[in-house]
């Protein structure tokens, strides 16, 4: 019998019964929702897809999903989707898709349904672009063939942020390719016009051709950079892209004019080429950060999209923007909440952690205030709404987070000012050989000045630090290191003081058993297969503690106790899983997490913990400096975490606490990047002066973060930092190179002995040597 | 060398036709996902076209 899952590879549990049928005979499967996913995939005669995934499938989930059937709704639909034409259109986002064959199985499986018109599934971004025709079929019907087949849709707003880096992508695409293409031809021209292979009337016609294919490349291709420097000039400042665009009018300007009167040289390729590299390495920048806005606006779904509002007879799916002050909700158990409110239902519990950072639940009374993106994890509640939409406590934190981020100085580089320094003084400089020639030796100074432009235009310069930064960006993705901000990556190696989270961060957040004390007449191990039997029916976070039971146990009765606990019959046992608050006898297990009752008798009790990342320990002894844990916990836990680990801690703290603390430990110590996930750490995330979030963090965390760890292991912040030595070197060599041949090649052109072949050969080979030495990052 | 004024300006036309070529590709999002089109070749296409079940 095969030992893994056919369908998702995970192992088969003991005694597995449960297979499929493909055209190789039976094949075992871990369990009945892998089984379902699987034989949908075969019977809808898409067996290829087992043969060319290069990743096996996440395991199928066993819960139906309930509210697919809301996305039906109009005004929630109003949120998300596109009418045109009798046809709607809508972008979703897809959960564990990993590899080609996923993307072709969802679209050939979706493209059976009738009444769906098209689909295109983007692999890279998880993501899919389907219009059907709303009279043939339901969205929910649409959304449940997705899940049929082990995939999670979720509607999906493409952000006006990520729209935008979509249209200057494309913008930048077009103007290289024109620019590309042009300066070949030109490039072909020019070696024509040099080497003298020409007949004598053939120049003047090789110079107008020139002219006119340069004209798109400096005005097509070059239009961002004249719009910039036109806009800085208007404010009266100075930007990089000002004596960039001095150089190219200037150059581009002079050769025409040698074109309309037959005189001097001309210069255009070395126009072209110079518009061509410095689009070149803006594009490379801009993929760096268009790459990691894909990423963090994937999914801004914290909240739900779907409300269940009270009306006049039931409750109705309304869209969760819709609603008002004092309107009544209902929120199921493992649902989030819309907005904040007033409990008004009997007692629940709550997890706040998104909120607090706090790990343990909360539990409510009726009257209690409940907030938006908490999970209600054990009663079916009511809510009066107090605050719904921007007002609501989470949003408030979202819109500090922006605050304190915008208000942050950027960290400036030595890069930045080096790039615009140099080209200022090679501005005055070709001034200075102009006024020289013009007016003491009493030559014409015109074609000195161009050659000086020519000679020191800062292309090398200007590719030093883009090229270096996106072949170190790439490199780290592939450590599972993504860069959202590539001024961290410059300044990382400069850290002096690490802070870090703890509930996500430097633990795993889930639950793990630490130890459990049972009487003498109980066989322990008998009683944790029992309780994991248990457990394994309950959605709470603690329940991950318990490792999948064998099903020896007949479980009956499971009922949950709001606000206490758990309780059901095996073998006629009444076995009730409690936590402290409701227990008499305190002292009897001290600090427990579970008390376990049998027939009402206390038995025992288990004691939990959230388990440190294994990284953790590694990450701290190899990073040096100051480490800190500042976290919302309020327990003893966080004294142990960081005992275990030696280093220091802050507990109990408030989101704007965690801030002050960040900003005492700067001023003490320089330098501090800060590590966390929740919601509660947005803030003193954008404070710090590098932040990392983990994959797990949520949305509103990662989106402004400047690094995420994409496998959420903490020994990367070691290798960023090593690399940012790398990269930082890489840059200085590189700048060094660049300044180094501009300064000797400026004798020669000053003196008028640079011709325009040794010019463009000149900026072509340091262009070349920069990025060859930057391409050594990327191994 | 006469040939010259011809062969030139067809080039450059040639050249403006890939580029209108690209720019089409652009807009019709081919560039998008380089990814994944390359798997494409692996699977067969349809069969038959005829059972749309839903």
């Amino acid at each position: 019998m095969q030992t893994q899952c056919f369908h998702c590879g995970e192992p088969n549990p003991p005694n597995n019964d449960l297979f499929i049928e493909n055209n190789q005979g039976k094949q075992a499967v871990c369990c009945i929702g892998c089984q379902a996913v699987a034989n949908s995939i075969l019977e809808g005669g898409f067996s290829q897809y087992y043969q060319f995934r290069e990743v096996k499938a996440d395991k199928a989930s066993q819960t139906e999903n309930t509210q697919d059937t809301a996305y039906d709704e109009e005004s929630v639909q109003a949120e998300f989707v596109e009418f045109a034409q009798g046809q709607a259109t809508a972008d979703l986002t897809i959960e564990n898709m990993h590899c080609a064959a996923c993307a072709w199985l969802i679209e050939k499986r979706l493209l059976k349904i009738s009444g769906l018109k098209s689909i295109s599934v983007n692999l890279v971004q998880s993501r899919a672009k389907i219009s059907w025709d709303p009279a043939q079929v339901r969205l929910s019907s649409i959304f449940a063939a997705i899940r049929h087949i082990g995939y999670l849709p979720a509607p999906f707003k493409i952000s006006d942020v990520e729209a935008n880096y979509k249209k200057i992508n494309r913008q930048y695409l077009k103007q290289l390719v024109v620019s590309g293409l042009f300066t070949m031809q030109v490039m072909m021209m020019a070696f024509a016009l040099y080497f003298g292979v020409l007949e004598q009337g053939f120049n003047q016609y090789f110079r107008w051709l020139s002219l006119l294919l340069t004209t798109p490349v400096v005005f097509y291709s070059g239009l961002g950079m004249l719009n910039s420097a036109y806009k800085s000039l208007k404010n009266k400042s100075l930007n990089m892209d000002v004596p960039v665009v001095f150089a190219i009018l200037g150059t581009y300007l002079a050769s025409c004019y040698a074109t309309f009167t037959s005189s001097g040289e001309v210069y255009f390729e070395s126009v072209s080429m110079f518009v061509f590299l410095l689009l070149l390495s803006r594009y490379l920048e801009h993929l760096v950060r268009a790459k990691s806005v894909n990423v963090s606006t994937n999914m801004l779904k914290i909240l739900p999209l779907i409300a269940y509002k009270k009306a006049t007879a039931d409750f109705q799916p309304i869209s969760a923007n819709l609603l008002q002050t004092d309107d009544i909700v209902m929120v199921k158990i493992g649902e989030v909440v819309p907005a904040d409110g007033i409990l008004i239902s009997d007692t629940a519990s709550f997890d706040e952690s998104i909120i607090t950072g706090e790990s343990t639940q909360q539990i409510k009374q009726a009257g209690q205030t409940v907030f938006a993106g908490t999970l209600v994890t054990d009663n079916q509640v009511l809510i009066k709404i107090t605050a719904a939409g921007k007002a609501t406590t989470l949003s408030q934190i979202a819109q500090r987070q922006t605050l304190v981020s915008n208000n942050k100085s950027k960290l400036a580089t030595a890069a930045d000012k080096v790039a615009k320094d140099a080209t200022l003084g090679i501005l005055i400089l070709s001034a200075l050989t102009f006024i020289i020639w013009e007016f003491i030796i009493g030559e014409s100074g015109l074609w000195y000045a161009v050659a000086v432009l020519v000679a020191t235009c800062p292309c090398a310069l200007s590719l030093a630090l883009p090229t270096a930064l996106s072949a170190s960006t790439n490199n780290l993705k592939r450590h599972g290191i993504l860069i959202n901000n590539s001024h961290a990556l410059e300044s990382a190696e400069k850290i002096s003081a690490y802070c870090f989270d703890k509930t996500g961060t430097i633990t795993t957040g889930a639950f793990k058993i630490k130890q459990f004390e049972f009487k003498s007449d109980i066989n322990s191990q008998q009683m944790l297969a029992q309780i994991a039997a248990i457990e394994a029916y309950s959605n709470h976070p603690i329940a991950s503690a318990f490792s999948t039971p064998s099903s020896e146990f007949g479980v009956d009765d499971f009922t949950i106790i709001p606000g206490s606990g758990i309780s059901a019959k095996i073998q006629n046992d009444l076995i009730e899983l409690t936590s402290l608050r409701h227990i008499q006898q305190k002292d009897l297990y001290p600090e427990a997490n579970i008390y376990v009752l049998k027939n009402k008798q206390i038995v025992g009790a288990i004691w939990l913990e959230d388990e440190i990342r294994s990284s953790a320990y590694d990450t701290m002894t190899q990073l040096k400096g100051y480490k800190c844990i500042l976290s919302g916990d309020p327990s003893h836990r966080v004294k142990q975490v960081a005992q275990q680990l030696d280093i220091n801690y802050q507990e109990n703290l408030t989101p704007d606490e965690k801030v002050q603390k960040l900003i005492q430990i700067r001023k003490q110590y320089g330098r501090v990047a800060m590590v966390g996930d929740g919601v509660n750490d947005a803030i003193v995330l954008a404070e710090a002066d590098i932040s990392i979030a983990m994959n797990n963090a949520s949305e509103i965390s990662k989106l402004k973060s400047d690094v995420i760890l994409l496998n959420n292991n903490l020994t990367k912040i070691v290798t960023l930092k090593r690399h940012s030595g790398r990269l930082n070197q890489i840059i200085k060599q590189n700048f060094v190179w660049a300044i180094g041949y501009n300064t000797l090649v400026l004798p020669l052109a000053v003196s008028g002995y640079l011709t325009p072949w040794i010019a463009v050969l000149g900026m072509s080979v340091s262009s070349l040597i920069v990025v060859t030495n930057s391409l050594r990052l990327i191994k | 060398m006469n040939v010259i004024y011809v062969l030139i300006p067809i080039a450059v036309i040639l050249l403006l036709v890939a580029i209108a070529i690209f720019f089409w590709a652009v807009k019709k999002d081919q560039f998008d996902d380089l990814d994944r089109q390359g798997f494409n070749i692996l699977f067969d296409e349809d069969k038959q076209d005829s059972d749309k079940n839903g």
